[in-house]
């Protein structure tokens, strides 16, 4: 006899939960929402909700592998077609100078992220769990800046471990002030990205 | 002697800023109770009653006390300078550059989680955005001053140079609560020149 509950089923329920999460998460901000408001929203009691994910730390923490297993799809193909160390690096300022951070979902999704990553202070493990999933992006933005060096575009003296964490602080500063209307987001980040530029580049 | 009354009121409000500032940084404004605030601050419920009307009160107080040591922090290390050049040199050195130590951390955070939490409530955006623009102005003044005699360029868009260190602190001082350990040092140098860069004549 087949099982009563199928994988299928059990993946489904839990898109639906994940996709009610980010409602909840994007109108009520992380801390505010509970598990009680997550199942009210696709219909299932907290009970059920705990059967597929153990907290709402959890339920974040999956939305946000989802969004990084996306982007690192996205981003080591077009990294696949491009030669030069800086052109890839271009490439990533690129992807935030081309984005609107203004609109009600850019904005929601940046909210939650950050209110999540100072939560993350508050617990080691969360912390860990939190760095883990970032270091993709970081060694990817090290990995670069090492080809770079090796190709002779990028200074041999710059430390990558340190530029690496450079492009991300870049990027999380401005992405933060974003929930300012009249933040120069565009200006700022062109700014900052030429100077990093100035930065890195071989003399 | 005995202290007078307002003294007295004025020593138990800070230290219940203070137990507030510990308890707001280890758990959060949502989490933190009153009684918390009472433990930490060793001041008693009905004192801290009297002192203020709620918790959101104790917070919206403390934000400001925040704000307001901030901009006075900052024209503290600012006077000590004469040139502009120097001035903003010490916006990186002494203020980015400091030992952070565990107050400007927790400030910071309180700080940076009040304005997560403004963009939701209509009541505090406008206090949100009176503290963004009293940083922007201070920052501005140092390059306006520099602009003026002459030290830097005189075609400055001073605004967008203000948000540009405001940002770098943001993202600095973010990756100094998560990676506690890289050498930021260094970072904050290299990001002093070409800023400086870009003003300097």
């Amino acid at each position: 006899m087949a099982p009563i509950v199928t994988q299928d089923y059990k993946d489904r329920m839990k898109e639906k939960i994940l996709s009610s999460a980010l409602a909840c998460f994007a109108q009520k901000g992380f801390i505010s929402t509970t598990v009680d408001d997550i199942g009210g929203h696709c219909g299932l009691s907290k009970g059920s909700v705990y059967n597929y994910f153990e907290s709402k730390e959890a339920i974040y923490l999956e939305l946000l592998n989802n969004a990084t297993e996306r982007d690192k799809e996205n981003i080591t193909k077009e990294f696949s077609q491009l030669n030069s160390a800086l052109a890839k690096i271009n490439f990533l300022f690129d992807v935030y100078l081309n984005l609107d951070p203004f609109t009600e979902k850019r904005l929601g999704a940046t909210l939650v992220f950050y209110e999540f990553t100072f939560y993350c202070t508050r617990s080691e493990k969360l912390l860990d769990l939190l760095n883990k999933r970032g270091l993709f992006l970081l060694n990817l933005m090290k990995e670069t800046l090492q080809q770079g060096q090796a190709l002779g575009e990028i200074n041999q003296t710059i430390d990558v471990n340190l530029y690496a964490h450079k492009f991300w602080l870049i990027i999380d500063g401005v992405s933060l002030q974003t929930i300012n209307k009249d933040f120069r987001y565009y200006d700022v980040l062109q700014e900052m990205k030429e100077m990093y530029l100035v930065e890195i580049k071989s003399l | 002697m005995k202290l007078d009354k307002e003294e007295q009121r004025e020593k138990q409000r800070e230290k219940v800023l203070l137990g507030a500032l510990e308890c707001f940084s280890s758990k959060g404004f949502d989490s933190a109770k009153i009684d918390d605030i009472v433990h930490e601050s060793g001041v008693s419920k009905g004192s801290i009653y009297k002192l203020f009307k709620s918790k959101e009160e104790i917070y919206i107080q403390l934000i400001q006390q925040n704000a307001e040591e901030l901009i006075e922090q900052i024209e503290e290390i600012v006077s000590r300078h004469k040139t502009a050049k120097d001035k903003v040199t010490a916006l990186f050195t002494e203020y980015l550059g400091q030992d952070v130590d565990s107050i400007m951390l927790k400030s910071f955070l309180v700080q940076s989680e009040f304005e997560l939490y403004s963009s939701r409530r209509i009541e505090f955006k406008d206090m949100a955005k009176e503290i963004r623009m009293g940083k922007v102005k201070i920052v501005s003044d140092v390059i306006n001053e520099g602009m003026k005699n002459a030290e830097f360029k005189n075609n400055l868009d001073v605004s967008l140079l203000s948000e540009i260190f405001w940002s770098y602190v943001h993202g600095v001082i973010t990756h100094k609560i998560l990676h506690s350990t890289l050498p930021y040092q260094n970072l904050i140098d290299g990001q002093k020149d070409s800023f400086l860069n870009r003003l300097l004549v």
